[in-house]
């Protein structure tokens, strides 16, 4: 009986659990899913010739630590520690905003920015990477 | 006066205003397509070797570094090894500040980055973890003690190869001349070199270093190849590095001589409890001479608590056994207390 519950809860939390979709606005850049990783740890800090801005939420977001995880296949230590490391080479870590509204905004008005927003919120003019839950 | 003292108060304020993350540098001024951060690093330490005890304010800097579009980066640091040593048995020591790294970038493409100035050698695992709160360990191992120029002046590629980023590459070359070398480790000339990696994910990869250069001092010609590799999980890391170098010198009478050197280390770090790690390393160095006889074999084995809050700032507490057979005998028992921060 404890296990079916505990599976029901495991269920329900799951199905509460917000889409989110990792987005940028095409405008000459075509990025692929595979670019995600290496866009957000600097290795690919241009396509096609041209520049590209990663977009991160602040470290204490949800979404962000689900992000982190699900979609770059890391955790904040080893993200720390990679930009701190990197920081001293003079390399920034990727801009971060301070909510989904300003991050939407970012994406917006940014070329080439790329960055995730809850999947209700984004309409046709982005284009779609992937998908992650938290 | 009173002008300014008002604009004393609106550039504290606005200092005071902007967020600041540990380890992360101190934004000084930033618009669309231009940054400037201002950093420092620091790394106070109490060592013990058999009663010779002295507290060091070790490595230290002041860093400025900047982004103009990112095409162009630049970063100039101040600093200094062992900058005061204050000796329990000795005289103490002191040590000048003089600039440490001062270099220019530019990104033509992921495949193609120009850096000119003074930089860290751009090979192997400990040489380019520079900062002593990144590292997992106070005491340096052989490998990146004299195997080759921890820092060179001149010129490097440096950049990805295919479309996965996954192979990448390092080339440099030491410009030759007199430059200010007290800060380095090994004063050479006609230095060049490189690496190849691959990465297994951003953080994880395997390398193949290689590089030649005449030693300064001695007009040795040094040819030296590698591996190392760098695997990081969540919870534990491992590391290693694995140098082999000869040398070839001709002495008055013409005659030519030549030996090798081989360094290893294995490291591995555990995560145990919230912010405490536990970090053991063993390593050795060997030299051979032509006629294949070991010279000296030293090894030793760190053992080591990593009290680490925030990924910038470390307190470290370390034991070394250290033994050498062969020539110079050598038995000793160390001990290492570090703070360290980077701002």
């Amino acid at each position: 009986m404890r296990g079916l519950l505990a599976f029901l809860l495991i269920f329900s939390v799951t199905l509460m659990a917000e889409s989110w979709s990792v987005v940028y606005l095409s405008r000459g850049v075509k990025l692929q899913k595979s670019d995600i990783v290496n866009i957000y740890f600097k290795k690919m800090k241009q396509k096609e010739g041209q520049s590209i801005v990663a977009l991160n939420l602040d470290s204490s977001n949800l979404a962000r630590k689900a992000f982190l995880k699900q979609v770059l296949h890391s955790d904040l230590q080893t993200w720390d520690k990679y930009y701190d490391e990197l920081y001293f080479m003079g390399i920034k870590s990727p801009v971060v905003v301070k909510s989904e509204e300003s991050m939407l905004k970012f994406l917006l008005k940014i070329d080439r920015a790329i960055g995730y927003l809850p999947t209700s919120k984004v309409d046709k003019s982005f284009t779609e990477l992937t998908r992650f839950k938290f | 006066m009173k002008k300014i003292i008002c604009i004393l108060f609106v550039l504290l304020t606005g200092l005071m205003a902007q967020e600041y993350k540990l380890g992360r540098g101190y934004e000084i001024y930033s618009n669309k397509e231009f940054y400037l951060y201002g950093g420092a690093h620091a790394d106070i330490n109490y060592y013990t070797q058999s009663g010779n005890n002295s507290l060091r304010l070790g490595q230290a800097g002041i860093m400025l570094f900047g982004e103009y579009t990112p095409k162009f980066r630049f970063l100039a640091e101040v600093g200094s090894d062992d900058i005061y040593v204050h000796n329990f048995n000795k005289a103490n020591e002191s040590t000048n500040l003089q600039l440490m790294r001062l270099y220019g970038e530019y990104l033509y493409s992921d495949a193609i980055e120009f850096k000119v100035g003074q930089f860290l050698t751009p090979i192997g695992i400990w040489n380019r973890a520079y900062i002593p709160a990144l590292r997992w360990s106070g005491f340096t191992p052989y490998v990146a003690k004299g195997f080759f120029p921890k820092i060179i002046a001149g010129a490097s590629l440096n950049g990805s190869l295919n479309e996965k980023r996954s192979i990448s590459y390092s080339l440099f070359y030491h410009v030759d001349g007199e430059q200010d070398t007290n800060k380095n480790n090994v004063k050479a000339k006609e230095f060049f070199g490189g690496e190849l990696r691959y990465n297994f994910s951003p953080l994880a990869k395997i390398a193949v270093p290689f590089g030649r250069f005449r030693s300064n001092s001695s007009q040795e010609i040094c040819r030296f190849t590698g591996i190392n590799t760098l695997i990081p999980f969540e919870k534990n890391e491992f590391s290693s590095e694995f140098l082999y170098k000869d040398g070839e010198w001709t002495n008055s009478e013409g005659i030519s001589n030549n030996w090798q050197d081989i360094a290893w280390y294995i490291q591995y770090v555990q995560h145990i409890y919230k912010s405490s790690y536990l970090s053991v390393r063993y390593g050795e160095q060997r030299r051979f001479r032509s006629s294949n006889d070991v010279t000296w074999n030293d090894a030793n084995e760190v053992l080591g608590y990593v009290y680490r809050p925030k990924t910038a700032l470390s307190i470290k507490l370390e034991y070394r056994h250290r033994a050498r057979t062969g020539l110079n005998f050598i038995n000793t028992d160390e001990g290492l207390l570090s703070f360290s921060v980077l701002f």
